[in-house]
């Protein structure tokens, strides 16, 4: 399962903020995307993401099974799941209030309630996390790292393929950080494939299989970390 | 469950008190047994008249009217995240207010089906248009609502404008810009039922997406629900919801603020649940402040909207000191 980023630009009136980029995300693979700030990383999230549409080029899915109709277009929500830069703290709602939400459905309508095959999905992602302790609390009331393992929980219940993160580490301290980029990590080894956007460079080093450059709206380089470290760090 | 299943059972004590208060009470005292004959066997007399066809018109419109306003309220406060939905701070009911304008000075007929659904028009597309705003990506709470009183001040100006210009008595006046549910028969009640049975439709119909939209438009949309068509929608339910209530009593403030507060602190964050028990605790809200409207300085009356804001701007500071 990958989703191909191909020669998508992106502008605000004539002036490129995307230009020509070309970018794979696949399951069992880590990539950062790396870059300074206004280099166009977040842009590009939602790009993908679908919270901007962008003028040419195409982002497409492909499933590796086989078993599907090629000539269907896949849909890149159906296997993404986001944490988003800004999440606005949703007002009033316990911990387990948001999980629940990962299993919504919008075409069930009002008659929507979690069927057993949810509950499952969200009990796994609820001890993946390890997030028990604050399931009944407001999510108003959590720190910084525990907001962030919520969101990862409600990313895995989902259980969507790959997964799409942008600058979720800013928030964190030095250990935080790690502990997540190490689960990150696992949860690759174990068949998900992660975007992440930082601009943590020495995280992306010690973590990432690959490391995708932007640099004022196009792709530097894109490729593993002894490679990065020859190309920017001699 | 078990909650829910209390609440509902409250509210329906509730309704009861409040329909009895409102038919049985009022400036022509009658003896209970009338009203017993009356209400229970259907014998006709002058008081059966007065039951029937002046107290309960009006509770129903009472009951519609907080219906329509607390639902609005809720759509506004749930689609757009911001704790300051109300259909008036919006602007959304401005268009109706309007109409209610012209309706006073004789500019258009002032009352029946047509009336309604102009009313209703006027303020869909007022909402419509705060609705497109508020889908704007850069947009902040605080922003949206400045631009929602902007609104709502203009249409207002342009109401006032209207009834000075065609000497409209002051006595009216004051009854537009405060709401009151005086004279209210059935000839009112009636042509507003099927504009609000939409509105409604509408609401419960979109009440199910409004709970993922609480996570932000970027996590919606990935969900598969198009936050732009979730608020159009909302917005469009409130827009016809407010409208009526504005054809049918005036402007009532306060009460598509404060419905939903009430209602979270009993029913939790469900947003159908939500939708749902704003309807009934809005219906509630409207039905005691008429009574309190009609009854409290007897024979002369008090505009509505002037007890629901007596009555819901203190609960909202006490509200606003406890939850925001």
């Amino acid at each position: 399962m990958r989703i191909s980023v191909e020669n998508v630009g992106f502008y605000i009136s004539t002036k490129p903020i995307i230009e020509n980029v070309t970018l794979m995300i696949q399951t069992g693979s880590f990539k950062c995307l790396v870059g300074i700030n206004g280099s166009g990383k977040s842009t590009l999230f939602n790009l993908i993401c679908g919270d901007i549409t962008f003028e040419n080029g195409f982002i497409s899915v492909q499933d590796d099974s086989g078993s599907r109709d090629e000539s269907l277009p896949l849909n890149v929500n159906d296997f993404i799941a986001i944490i988003p830069q800004h999440i606005e703290d949703p007002p009033n709602l316990l911990v387990s209030d948001v999980i629940k939400l990962s299993r919504f459905k919008p075409d069930s309508g009002i008659a929507w309630q979690l069927s057993q095959e949810d509950k499952e999905a969200i009990n796994e992602a609820i001890n993946k996390c390890d997030i028990h302790r604050f399931l009944n609390r407001r999510f108003e009331s959590l720190s910084g790292g525990e907001k962030q393992r919520v969101w990862l929980a409600f990313c895995l219940a989902q259980q969507k393929p790959l997964l799409l993160l942008d600058e979720s580490l800013s928030s964190l301290d030095f250990f935080t950080k790690h502990d997540y980029c190490g689960f990150l990590k696992e949860l690759v080894v174990e068949g998900k494939g992660v975007l992440l956007v930082t601009h943590d460079i020495e995280l992306a080093r010690q973590y990432a299989d690959t490391i995708a450059v932007l640099n004022k709206g196009k792709i530097v380089f894109d490729g593993n970390p002894r490679d990065f470290e020859y190309e920017f760090m001699r | 469950m078990n909650k829910l299943t209390l609440t509902l059972g409250g509210l329906c004590v509730l309704f009861m008190v409040g329909i009895f208060i409102g038919i049985f009470l009022g400036p022509t005292s009658m003896p209970f047994r009338d009203f017993w004959d009356a209400v229970v066997f259907q014998k006709d007399g002058p008081h059966s008249v007065i039951i029937w066809d002046l107290r309960l018109p009006r509770v129903i419109a009472a009951m519609l009217v907080g219906m329509s306003l607390g639902v609005a309220g809720a759509m506004i406060q749930l689609s757009t995240r911001n704790p300051l939905g109300d259909p008036q701070i919006f602007g959304v009911s401005g268009g109706a207010a309007i109409i209610q304008a012209l309706g006073f000075a004789g500019v258009v007929t002032f009352s029946g089906f047509s009336f309604v659904v102009t009313s209703a028009a006027a303020a869909l597309i007022g909402s419509i248009f705060i609705s497109l705003i508020s889908s704007r990506k850069d947009i902040g709470q605080a922003r949206l609502a400045l631009i929602g009183i902007s609104v709502s001040a203009i249409s207002v100006a342009i109401s006032v404008g209207i009834l000075v210009h065609s000497r409209v008595f002051t006595q009216q006046s004051l009854v537009f810009i405060s709401g009151s549910f005086a004279n209210r028969g059935w000839h009112d009640v009636m042509p507003a039922l099927p504009i609000i049975a939409l509105g409604m439709i509408l609401a419960f119909s979109i009440s199910g997406r409004l709970n993922i939209l609480i996570l932000g438009d970027s996590i919606a949309r990935n969900m598969g629900s198009s936050p732009e068509t979730t608020r159009i929608i909302s917005f469009g339910a409130a827009g016809i919801l407010s409208g009526v209530a504005v054809a049918i009593g005036g402007l009532i403030g306060f009460v598509g603020l404060l419905t939903p507060y009430i209602v979270r602190l009993f029913v939790g964050n469900d947003s159908r649940v939500l939708v749902l028990f704003s309807a009934f605790v809005g219906s509630i809200l409207v039905l005691f402040a008429d009574q309190v409207a009609r009854l409290a300085l007897m024979p002369s009356e008090i505009p509505v909207g002037m007890v629901t804001t007596l009555i819901g701007a203190p609960l909202m500071i006490v509200i606003a000191r406890r939850i925001l």
